[in-house]
C-alpha cells in the first residue's frame, strides 16, 4: 500500500508505528513480546544482542527457556520464572536476577507487563535491563566507602596508640574485623624475624583463628615467607596454601618512604579475595600506618633524646658536684698543709730562738757584770751546750729537709753491722761514766745492705738518746740478730721510759716539744724523725718498746745484703 | 728563795716589801739566765717548768709580776695568761711574755689573752731588766 492511498487516520497510525518501532530499536533495554502461550512474537535488537540469538530464530520459541535466570548460583525454578508468573498467574513484576551470558555473570532487572488487547488473546511484554555496570559501580563505591572508613579508623587508632606495638595491634584488629581475615600478626622492624615472637602484636578474630595462631607457633615458615615477600616486594603480597589449615595469606608492608619498617601478615582458613583493588587498598593501609609508625618513632626518638639529655644533665651535675667537692677538699687539704707549714715554721723558729736566748743572754750578762769564776764557768758551759745543740738542730733539720725533698743520696753497700755497733759503743762509752755499753751480736751475722755513714748516724742518735734518757745510768745494750732475711738491731736502756700516749707521735718532727720530761733533757726533736726516714729508705722499719720507769728499747730492721 | 728565822724587824720589813717575780719556762738554762739577769734587783724569784705549775704558783703565791714563756708543756703561756686574767684575784698581775714565737699575729694573740709586754727570744737581759724595773715601778 502506498502512502498516497492511505486515509489520514491510517497514515497517522503508520507514522506512530514507525516512531515506536524506531524507539524500540534504539533503547538499550532488551524488549520481547510473547503470545499467551509464552512463545516469542517479536523482540527488539537489544534482545537479540542480550541473548545472542537472532530475531528470526527467536520467533515462535518459548521465552522461558531462552531466559534462564539465577539467584546467585542457583537457577530460578521454572514455576517461579517471572514470565510464567505473568502468563499463567497474571502477575506482572519487576525484579533483579543473576544471569549468565557466555558464562559471564550479569545482573539484570527484568520487568513483565501483561497486555490485554480489546480483542484477541493477552500477551506479555518483557523488558530486560542489564544493570551489571550500575551494580558494579555501586559495589565499588560501597567498598571504597568501607575502605575509606577503615583507613580513617586505622589512622585514628594508630595515632591514639601509646606505642608502635599497640598501634600495630589495633590495626590488625580493625583489618581483620572489616575484611574477614581471621588472624593478623605484626612483624616489627626491618629484618626478618624467625617465627612469631611472643611479644609481637597479633589478633585472632575467633577461636578457630586462635588455632591458626597455635599452628603458626609450631611452624613459622608461612609467616617468615610472607614477611620476607612483603619486605622484598615493598607491596602487598597474597598467596594460597593448597594443603594444611591455612587457606590464604596476605602480607602488607608498613612503609616509611621506601623502607619497610614492619609487616602485617594476615591468615585465613577460608578462601579470601585477593584482587588488585583489595591489594591496592591494603597497600594504602600499609603506607598510612607507615606514616604513623614513622611519626611514633620520631616521637620516641625525641623522647629518648630528651631523656638522654636529662640524664646527661644530671650526670654532669653530679660530676660537677663531685669536682666541687674534690676542689673543696683540695682547698681544705692545702689549708691544712699551710697550717702545718706555719706550725713547723713556728716550731723551728722556737727551737732556734730558745738556744739563742741562752747564748745572747749569758754573753751579755758576762759582758755587763762581773761574776765569780764558778758562775762564769756555769754560764760558759750553758753557752757551749746550747751552741752544740743549735749546730745539731741545724744539721738534723737540713738532713731531714734533704730527705723529704728527695735530695738525700744513699750509698748502699754490704756493711758489717757488728763492727759498726762496736764503733758506736766505743764512741759513746768514752764519755759515759754512769753507763756501761754492751754488745750482743752473733759472730756469723750476715752483712746488711746499708749506707754505712747513715747507719752511724742512726746508731749515734739512738746511743745518745739512751744515755740522755737514763740519767741514773745503767746498761745500754746494743744487739743485732737475724730474723728471716732481715737483721733486727735494738738499743736498750734502763732509763725513764716513755708513756704509751707519747709513743704514737714519737717519730714525728718536734714531738718532744709537748713533752715535759723530754723537754728537760733536751735534744733537737728531730733525731727520731731522721732515724725513721733513714731506716725507711733502707727498706726497714723502726719502732719502740717501752714503759715509764722500765727503760726503752728502740728496734729497727735492715735487709740482709745479697751474696755476691 | 727566802729562808731562816724571821726575828729581825729589818729583815721582816725587808721581806714584806720585797717584790716577788714568777718565771715560767721549761728551759732550765733560760730560768738560770733570768735569775742572773734580775740579780741586781732585790726580788724574790719563783720558778715553774710548765704551764700548770705556773698557774698553780701564781694563784697561791700572788706574785707581783709573771714572766711567761709561750710554748710550755701541759699548758701554754697564752692559756695561763687567759686564766689569770679571768680570775678576780689574779687579773691585776702584770704579765711579760718571753717567747720564741716572733710573728706579729702571735703578739696580737698574746695581747688579746691579756699579756702586758711581749719580748721575743732571743732578748737582751738589759732590756728585760729595764722592763721588769719599769713594770714593778722601781
Amino acid at each position: 500500500m502506498r502512502a498516497a492511498d492511505l486515509t489520514p487516520c491510517q497514515a497517522q497510525l503508520r507514522d506512530t508505528f514507525e516512531k515506536l518501532n524506531a524507539a524500540l530499536e534504539a533503547v538499550s533495554e532488551a524488549i520481547v513480546w510473547t503470545n499467551d502461550a509464552g512463545a516469542v512474537v517479536w523482540c527488539n535488537p537489544a534482545f537479540e544482542a542480550f541473548t545472542g540469538v537472532a530475531n528470526a530464530q527467536v520467533q515462535g520459541q518459548l521465552l522461558t527457556p531462552l531466559l534462564p535466570l539465577y539467584c546467585g548460583a542457583e537457577m530460578i525454578d521454572s514455576n517461579a520464572h517471572p514470565v510464567r508468573l505473568a502468563l499463567e498467574e497474571g502477575i506482572a513484576s519487576t525484579a533483579t536476577f543473576d544471569y549468565y551470558r557466555d558464562g559471564h555473570p550479569r545482573i539484570v532487572e527484568l520487568s513483565t507487563r501483561i497486555v490485554w488487547p480489546p480483542e484477541g488473546h493477552k500477551s506479555v511484554v518483557v523488558a530486560i535491563h542489564d544493570i551489571t555496570y550500575v551494580h558494579d559501580r555501586e559495589h565499588l563505591l560501597f567498598e571504597q566507602r568501607l575502605f575509606l572508613d577503615l583507613l580513617q579508623r586505622v589512622t585514628e587508632a594508630s595515632n591514639d596508640a601509646e606505642s608502635e606495638e599497640t598501634a600495630l595491634g589495633k590495626v590488625l584488629q580493625l583489618v581483620c574485623r572489616q575484611t574477614g581475615w581471621g588472624l593478623g600478626h605484626a612483624c616489627m622492624g626491618l629484618h626478618r624475624q624467625n617465627g612469631c615472637p611472643a611479644d609481637s602484636p597479633w589478633y585472632a578474630h575467633s577461636e578457630e583463628c586462635r588455632q591458626l595462631r597455635l599452628y603458626l607457633e609450631q611452624d613459622a615458615t608461612a609467616i617468615d615467607e610472607m614477611t620476607e615477600a612483603a619486605r622484598v616486594l615493598a607491596r602487598p603480597h597474597c598467596r594460597e596454601f593448597p594443603v594444611g589449615p591455612l587457606a590464604n595469606a596476605m602480607a602488607i608492608p608498613v612503609l616509611s618512604g621506601r623502607e619497610v619498617v614492619a609487616t602485617l601478615v594476615f591468615f585465613s582458613d577460608t578462601p579470601m579475595r585477593s584482587d588488585n583493588d583489595t591489594l591496592h587498598r591494603m597497600a594504602q593501609i600499609g603506607i598510612q600506618l607507615g606514616r604513623v609508625v614513622e611519626r611514633k618513632r620520631a616521637e620516641g626518638q625525641l623522647r629518648q633524646a630528651h631523656a638522654e639529655l636529662e640524664t646527661r644533665v644530671e650526670e654532669r651535675t653530679t660530676e660537677l658536684a663531685a669536682a666541687n667537692d674534690a676542689l673543696q677538699k683540695e682547698v681544705e687539704e692545702r689549708r691544712k698543709a699551710e697550717a702545718l707549714k706555719d706550725e713547723l715554721v713556728a716550731t723551728v723558729s722556737h727551737e732556734l730562738r730558745t738556744p739563742l736566748s741562752s747564748l745572747l743572754g749569758f754573753a751579755e750578762l758576762m759582758l755587763d757584770r762581773n761574776f765569780d769564776a764558778d758562775e762564769q764557768r756555769g754560764f760558759l758551759e750553758i753557752i757551749h751546750n746550747e751552741t752544740l745543740r743549735l749546730t745539731q738542730l741545724i744539721n738534723d733539720f737540713l738532713d731531714l729537709q734533704r730527705i723529704e725533698s728527695g735530695r738525700m743520696t744513699y750509698h748502699f753497700d754490704a756493711v758489717d753491722l757488728a763492727a759498726l755497733l762496736k764503733e758506736s759503743a766505743a764512741i759513746y762509752g768514752v764519755d759515759a761514766s754512769l753507763h756501761r755499753f754492751a754488745i750482743e751480736a752473733a759472730a756469723d751475722l750476715p752483712r746488711v745492705s746499708a749506707d754505712a755513714d747513715r747507719m752511724r748516724q742512726v746508731l749515734a742518735n739512738l746511743c745518745s738518746n739512751a744515755v740522755k734518757f737514763s740519767p741514773d745510768g745503767g746498761v745500754v745494750l746494743i744487739a743485732a740478730r737475724q730474723t728471716g732475711d732481715e737483721i733486727e738491731v735494738s738499743v736498750k736502756d734502763e732509763g725513764i721510759g716513755i708513756s704509751a700516749d707519747v709513743i704514737p707521735r714519737l717519730f714525728q718532727k718536734f714531738s718532744r716539744a709537748d713533752n715535759a720530761d723530754t723537754r728537760q733533757i733536751g735534744g733537737t726533736g728531730l733525731g727520731l724523725a731522721l732515724i725513721r726516714e733513714i731506716v725507711t729508705a733502707h727498706g726497714g722499719r723502726v719502732w719502740v718498746e717501752s714503759a715509764p720507769g722500765h727503760g726503752s728499747t728502740f728496734i729497727f730492721t735492715l735487709p740482709v745484703a745479697e751474696e755476691e | 728563795m727566802v729562808s731562816g728565822g724571821i726575828t729581825d724587824k729589818g729583815i721582816r720589813e725587808h721581806l714584806h716589801t720585797m717584790k716577788r717575780v714568777l718565771v715560767a719556762d721549761d728551759e732550765r738554762a733560760l730560768r738560770l739566765m733570768i735569775q742572773a739577769t734580775l740579780k741586781p734587783m732585790d726580788v724574790e724569784l719563783l720558778q715553774a717548768a710548765d704551764g700548770e705549775e705556773a698557774l698553780a704558783l701564781a694563784r697561791t703565791e700572788m706574785p707581783d709580776l709573771v714572766l711567761l714563756d709561750w710554748m710550755m708543756p701541759k699548758m701554754t703561756g697564752v692559756e695561763v695568761a687567759a686564766v689569770l686574767r679571768e680570775q678576780e684575784e689574779t687579773k691585776q698581775i702584770p704579765i711579760i711574755m718571753l717567747t720564741a714565737r716572733g710573728q706579729q699575729r702571735d703578739e696580737h694573740a698574746a695581747r688579746i689573752a691579756g699579756v702586758d709586754q711581749y719580748l721575743t727570744k732571743p732578748f737582751s737581759p738589759r732590756q728585760l731588766l729595764a722592763l721588769v724595773r719599769q713594770t714593778l715601778g722601781e
